[in-house]
């Protein structure tokens, strides 16, 4: 007899602000974020019982749901991103409220590859291995690339633009994970 | 944003983390509420076999159980007197292997004249 299979959403608080965290930085915060992050957990109610712990953590597996998700309503209805909407935070804007609407404006300068490396490692908080295994890259090439999408982020932040090298679609990394 | 020192790079990483979009509390706790129904959903399910798995046993042992049912079946505690079948009721008594059951016409003895 196996062992049985851990529950993937045992601790839904956590895991809802890592992907939405993922979500945001792919695609800005706000609404549609919102209805990504319901969606991603729908999906992985549905296909709970298709988790394996061995494989990778829940918080792996449902951020490869969220590239699924992302990737399908990308080719439906979302707009190339690149123009943030300007999301007010409730109530009078504070210090730390403009630095995160700063920050995530700068995210959603860089190119679509950039951006899926920073939401994976600083949205979703995954390893540069688990990147890695998303992405079908080695860990050190992971790092390599974090490191360069830091740089033009910072160049973004300093009001400097540089232009990410352009990726064919064909190359970027496949979103399929089967989920 | 200042980021102009020599470990600049680390304080983006640390802003990127520290200022990471957050999800509204409502919409966490819609969220969070519909997992946690789905997995309540399935332990009621679990719940309601558990419970009609005991009333089914409960309603067995009011009855005696499957083990009286059987030997109640096999051992009658109170035989009939007036056992009645359809092949006594045609031939009498005896049954197949009766001695005086003759099927050959000639009284007594065998086909072949022997007594």
């Amino acid at each position: 007899m196996g062992r049985p299979t851990p529950d993937p959403l045992a601790h839904p608080e956590r895991l809802t602000q890592s992907v939405y965290a993922y979500v945001a930085y792919r695609i800005g915060a706000g609404p549609d974020a919102e209805d990504a992050t319901s969606e991603v957990f729908a999906r992985a109610l549905r296909y709970r019982s298709t988790f394996d712990a061995a494989k990778g953590t829940p918080a792996a597996w449902l951020t490869g749901i969220a590239r699924r998700v992302l990737a399908e309503r990308a080719t439906e209805k979302f707009a190339p991103v690149g123009e943030m909407p300007d999301t007010a935070a409730p109530g009078e804007l504070e210090h730390d409220s403009v630095n995160r609407v700063t920050m995530q404006s700068a995210v959603a300068t860089l190119g679509e590859r950039d951006r899926e490396l920073v939401a994976l490692r600083y949205g979703a908080d995954l390893t540069a291995a688990q990147i890695g295994d998303l992405l079908d890259l080695s860990p050190n090439a992971v790092e390599v690339a974090l490191h360069r999408a830091l740089r033009r982020l910072r160049a973004a932040l300093e009001g400097d633009v540089v232009p990410e090298p352009r990726v064919q679609r064909s190359a970027m990394p496949s979103t399929a994970d089967g989920v | 944003m200042d980021f102009s020192n020599h470990d600049e790079l680390g304080q983006i990483e640390a802003a990127l983390r520290s200022e990471r979009p957050r999800l509204g509390g409502d919409v966490e706790s819609a969220i969070c509420g519909r997992v946690g129904g789905g997995r309540s959903g399935g332990r009621r399910r679990a719940s309601m076999a558990v419970v009609l798995s005991v009333g089914t046993l409960v309603a067995m042992s009011a009855f005696g159980g499957v083990g009286y049912a059987n030997f109640g079946f096999q051992f009658n505690p109170f035989p009939s007197h007036s056992s009645h079948s359809p092949f006594k009721d045609q031939y009498g008594k005896g049954g197949k292997g009766h001695k005086k059951h003759n099927n050959h016409g000639n009284k007594g003895g065998n086909r072949y004249g022997n007594r």
